[in-house]
C-alpha cells in the first residue's frame, strides 16, 4: 500500500514456471505433500510469495498454498479491494480474498490437503528468524485444527537456497535496481552538507529514487561519533567533523539493490585521507577476492587483515567481522559475508558488499559498498563505484 | 513521550484495565510497523525491530522487549522509546516469569494479552512455557475501550490534528500536480509524500506515509498502489493519503477532475462531497457501525448514487491504520466520544464511476469533529 508501484506482472509466466520447478526440486528431500507460504509487508517479509507468484502483499498478510503433487496453487489475500490487481499481477488462477488469512486456512486445507502428511511452512523468515518462528499464532492454530496429524516442516531454508541464485531475468531487474541506487547516491552527494538534517537528507534521497522509478526503499545512516551501526534518520543535523555513511536500498518490482556511500562534513586533514584510503581500499580488496568457489569467510579474513594494519580501525564488532550479505528479493538474506560464514560464493549470487569498519576512537563506522553479482569468473559491479570520499 | 505521560498511561492502565480484569500482567504485542497498537501507546516504540512486547506487571518495572538484539539496536530503542527496562530477546518468557514471581501473586497468575492473535507462535509458545502456571486471556476489547475513553485526556489529540493537517496538505499537493498536468500517478505520489515528510510526517528507514490511488474514466471501485502507467488525458484521479505524526495516523482522500472536464462531472463531484459530509454527520456517540452504514446507504441512494451495501465504510484509525471499531453492516459496537474514525465513502455515479472521498473524524458529543475537513491551502515548503 505504501508507495508500492506494482501494477503489472513483473516477470513473464515462464520465469515463474522455471522458479517453481527449481523450488520443487529443492523441496524433494523434505518429502513434502504441499507448502504453505506466508507473506507480510512488514520488515519486507513478503519475499517468498513475491518470488513464487509476484504478489506483493501491499497492506495485509497473504497465503500461498502450493501442492507438490501437480495440483493448482491457491493464493489467499487479505484485502478484498486488491483482488483484481492480485489476479493481474499473479499467474495463479485461483486467487481468493479473506478478511483474515487464518480464517481462510482451515477450509483451504480441508479441501486441498485431505490426505497430506507433511506440510512445508515457508515465507516471512527474516534476520535469522525462521518461517516456523514467525508463523502467526492464529494461523498455526488454524492449521492444527484443519490438519491435526500433519507434520509441519520448515521449508524456508530450502526456498532461500534456490532464491539466492538469481536467474537472468532477475539479474536484469537487479541491474535496474542498481541504477536506482546510483540515483540515490547522486542525491546524497548533492544534498549532504552541514546544517541539513538526517530527515531532510533521507527525504530528498528517497524522492530522487522514487521519481526515477523505485517503488519502495530502505535507507539508513551512520553519522557522527557514537553512530556505529546503520540506523533510521533522526532530526539531528549534519555538523562539521561528521562522517556520514548512507545505506541506499531502492526496490523495484520487489527487488532491492544496495549501495553504501560516504562523505565527510567539513575539515580536511590526515584523518580524512587515512579513512578514505582505508574504506575504499577495503572494498577494492573485497571485490578482488570475490570469486566463485571462494568461501565467504576467506574474503572476510582478507579484508580484516588489511584493516588490522590501520591504527584507527578494526573489523571486530562483537566478535564478528562483516563485509556484506545477500540482497535481492529480501533486503538481508543469505549468503551472509561474515567471519563465521560457511557459505561458498557461487555464480549469480547477488550481494551488498560493504566492509563494516569500526573506529573505536570515534565509536563510529566507515562503510562504502557496492551491489555486486558473482559471475563465472569474478564479479559484476551493479552500482557505479565511489572513487573518492568528498568533503562537503 | 515524556516520562510523566508514560507514567500516567501505565497508572491508568493498571487501574482501569488490569484491576478491572483481575490481571497480574498485561502484555501488548505487535510485529507490524503500520499497526504498532498497544506497544506504541504504552512505550512509544515505533516497532523498529522484528517485534515489540510491552510488558506491564501489576506493579514494578515496565519492560519493553524487542527483536534484533544487537546492542546497536538497543541504543536506538532507548533513544526513541520509553520503559523502565529494555530487553533485546526472542525469548521474553523467562523475563515475564521473573516479574510474576516478584509479584508473589495468586497461585494462578492471570496474564492479559493485547494484539496477540497474530503473535509469532515462537514468542507465544515461549511465554506459555515459561509462565506455565499462568492463565492467558485476550483483552483487546478492554484495552481499546480504555484507550478511546482516555484519548482526550492523554494529550495525543494535537498530534492527531497535526497528522490531519499533513494529510490534507499532501492531498492538496497531489491535486496541484494533477491539475498542472502531471500524468504519472507515481510522480504525483512522490511529490505528495515528500510534502508530507517535509511537513513533519514520521519516517523510519522506510516510507511510512501510505498512499492509495485510482484513475480512469470511469473511476474503478477500488484504490490501489500507484501505477507507473500514464493517466489517460480525460481520466479522473482519486488519491488517499495516510501520514503518521508522532505515531498517530489520519487519512484524507479526494477525487479530482481536470479543469477542462465536462461541467456535469464537476457537479456530480460536488454532490458526492455533500453526501460524504452528510455521512460524516452520522458519526455520533451511541451510534453503531451497522446503523451508520444503513443510514449512509439511504443518503447515497437519495442523492442518486450507488452504494455498496456490503463494503466497509470506515474503521477506527490512530495508532493503527485500520483498527476497531469497524463501520460495516451489522456491527453493533456503539461509538463513544474520543474515537477517531476514518470514513471512506465510495459513491457509484453513472458518469464518473466510483467517487472516492475519505476523512478522519473525531467522535464528539456536540457533533463530529472532521479533522481533515479544514480549508486546505498549500503551504509552501521549499
Amino acid at each position: 500500500m505504501n508507495a508500492a508501484v506494482v501494477s503489472a506482472r513483473p516477470f513473464p509466466d515462464n520465469e515463474y514456471a522455471a522458479r517453481l520447478a527449481r523450488v520443487k526440486r529443492a523441496f524433494e528431500p523434505l518429502a513434502l505433500d504441499a507448502v504453505l507460504l506466508q507473506g507480510t509487508r512488514n520488515w519486507y517479509r513478503d519475499h517468498a510469495i513475491r518470488y513464487l507468484c509476484g504478489y506483493d502483499s501491499p497492506a495485509s498478510a497473504s497465503l500461498l498454498f502450493m501442492p507438490l503433487d501437480g495440483g493448482e496453487p491457491v493464493l489467499v489475500i487479505g484485502d478484498a479491494w486488491d483482488l483484481e490487481r492480485a489476479r493481474g499481477i499473479s499467474w495463479v488462477s485461483d486467487v481468493r480474498a479473506a478478511g483474515d488469512i487464518a480464517s481462510a486456512a482451515p477450509a483451504l486445507l480441508r479441501s486441498r490437503f485431505k490426505t497430506g502428511k507433511r506440510l512445508g511452512i515457508a515465507g516471512g523468515e527474516c534476520m535469522g528468524v525462521t518461517a516456523m518462528d514467525v508463523l502467526p499464532r492464529d494461523l498455526l492454530a488454524a492449521i492444527r485444527e484443519a490438519a491435526p496429524s500433519a507434520e509441519l516442516v520448515d521449508a524456508g531454508g530450502a526456498l532461500q537456497s534456490v532464491r539466492m541464485i538469481r536467474s537472468p531475468a532477475e539479474n536484469e531487474m537487479l541491474r535496474r535496481a542498481g541504477k536506482l541506487a546510483d540515483v540515490g547516491a547522486q542525491a546524497f552527494f548533492a544534498t549532504a552538507r552541514a546544517g541539513v538534517s538526517e530527515r531532510g537528507l533521507w527525504s530528498e534521497i528517497w524522492y530522487a529514487m522514487q521519481t526515477a522509478g523505485a517503488e519502495d526503499l530502505h535507507i539508513s545512516f551512520c553519522r557522527g561519533p557514537g553512530s556505529f551501526w546503520p540506523h533510521p534518520p533522526s532530526d539531528d543535523v549534519l555538523t562539521e567533523g561528521d562522517i556520514v555513511s548512507v545505506e541506499l536500498s531502492p526496490r523495484i518490482n520487489g527487488y532491492f539493490s544496495q549501495a553504501n556511500r560516504m562523505c565527510f562534513v567539513g575539515g580536511n586533514g590526515r584523518e580524512w585521507t587515512d579513512l578514505e584510503r582505508l574504506s575504499l581500499g577495503a572494498l577494492d580488496l573485497a571485490k578482488s577476492l570475490m570469486k566463485p568457489g571462494v568461501k565467504a569467510k576467506d574474503v572476510v579474513a582478507g579484508v580484516s587483515a588489511l584493516v588490522a594494519k590501520s591504527p584507527l580501525a578494526t573489523m571486530d564488532m562483537g566478535g564478528v567481522h562483516r563485509i556484506g550479505h545477500g540482497c535481492g528479493i529480501a533486503l538481508d538474506e543469505g549468503p551472509f559475508l561474515t567471519s563465521a560464514s560457511q557459505s561458498e560464493l557461487r555464480p549469480d549470487m547477488t550481494m551488498a558488499l560493504h566492509p563494516m569498519i569500526y573506529l573505536p576512537y570515534r565509536h563510529s563506522l566507515v562503510m562504502i559498498g557496492d551491489y555486486v553479482r558473482i559471475t563465472e569468473t569474478g564479479l559484476e559491479v551493479l552500482t557505479e563505484p565511489q572513487t573518492a570520499v568528498p568533503v562537503v | 513521550m515524556e516520562q510523566r505521560i508514560f507514567r500516567s498511561r501505565i497508572d491508568a492502565l493498571r487501574r482501569e484495565v488490569m484491576d478491572a480484569c483481575g490481571l497480574d500482567m498485561l502484555i501488548g504485542y505487535s510485529d507490524d510497523i503500520l499497526a504498532p497498537g498497544a506497544v506504541r501507546y504504552l512505550t512509544d516504540f515505533d516497532m523498529y525491530a522484528m517485534y515489540g512486547l510491552a510488558i506491564v506487571p501489576r506493579r514494578g518495572d515496565v519492560i519493553l522487549a524487542f527483536g534484533l538484539h544487537h546492542s546497536a539496536y538497543l541504543i536506538r530503542v532507548k533513544q526513541t522509546a520509553i520503559a523502565d527496562h529494555y530487553a533485546g530477546t526472542y525469548h521474553p518468557g523467562e523475563l515475564c516469569a521473573e516479574l510474576l514471581a516478584e509479584l508473589r501473586t495468586q497461585a494462578t497468575p492471570r496474564v492479559g494479552v493485547v494484539g496477540g492473535a497474530h503473535m509469532f507462535n515462537s514468542i507465544h509458545a515461549d511465554l506459555r512455557s515459561k509462565m506455565a502456571g499462568a492463565s492467558f486471556v485476550d483483552v483487546d476489547r478492554e484495552f481499546w475501550s480504555h484507550y478511546f475513553a482516555s484519548f482526550g485526556a492523554m494529550g495525543a489529540e494535537p498530534d492527531l490534528r497535526r497528522s490531519a493537517i499533513i494529510a490534507g496538505q499532501a492531498v492538496a499537493h497531489a491535486r496541484n500536480a494533477f491539475e498542472s498536468g502531471q500524468r504519472l500517478a507515481a510522480r504525483i505520489t512522490a511529490g505528495a509524500t515528500l510534502a508530507a515528510r517535509r511537513l513533519g510526517a514520521d519516517i523510519m528507514n522506510r516510507e511510512l506515509v501510505q498512499v492509495l490511488c485510482a484513475s480512469g474514466m470511469p473511476l474503478p471501485a477500488d484504490l490501489a498502489p500507484p501505477a507507473r502507467s500514464l493517466l489517460a488525458a480525460d481520466a479522473a484521479f482519486a488519491i488517499e493519503i495516510s501520514p503518521p505524526y508522532a505515531g498517530l495516523r489520519t487519512v484524507c482522500g479526494r477525487t479530482m477532475l481536470r479543469e477542462d472536464a465536462p461541467a456535469s462531472g464537476a457537479e456530480e463531484l460536488s454532490r458526492a462531497a455533500d453526501v460524504h459530509v452528510s455521512i460524516l454527520g452520522l458519526l455520533r456517540p451511541g451510534a453503531t457501525g451497522g446503523q451508520i452504514v444503513g443510514e449512509a446507504h439511504h443518503l447515497a441512494r437519495a442523492a442518486g448514487f450507488g452504494f455498496s451495501e456490503t463494503a466497509e465504510l470506515g474503521s477506527g484509525i490512530g495508532l493503527d491504520i485500520r483498527q476497531a471499531p469497524y463501520l460495516v453492516p451489522g456491527d453493533a459496537t456503539a461509538l463513544t466520544s474520543g474515537m477517531a474514525l476514518a470514513v471512506r465513502t465510495r459513491l457509484k455515479s453513472v458518469n464518473l464511476g466510483t467517487i472516492h472521498r475519505a476523512d478522519t473524524v473525531l467522535v464528539a458529543e456536540p457533533g463530529p469533529d472532521v479533522l481533515t475537513a479544514r480549508p486546505i491551502a498549500c503551504v509552501p515548503f521549499f
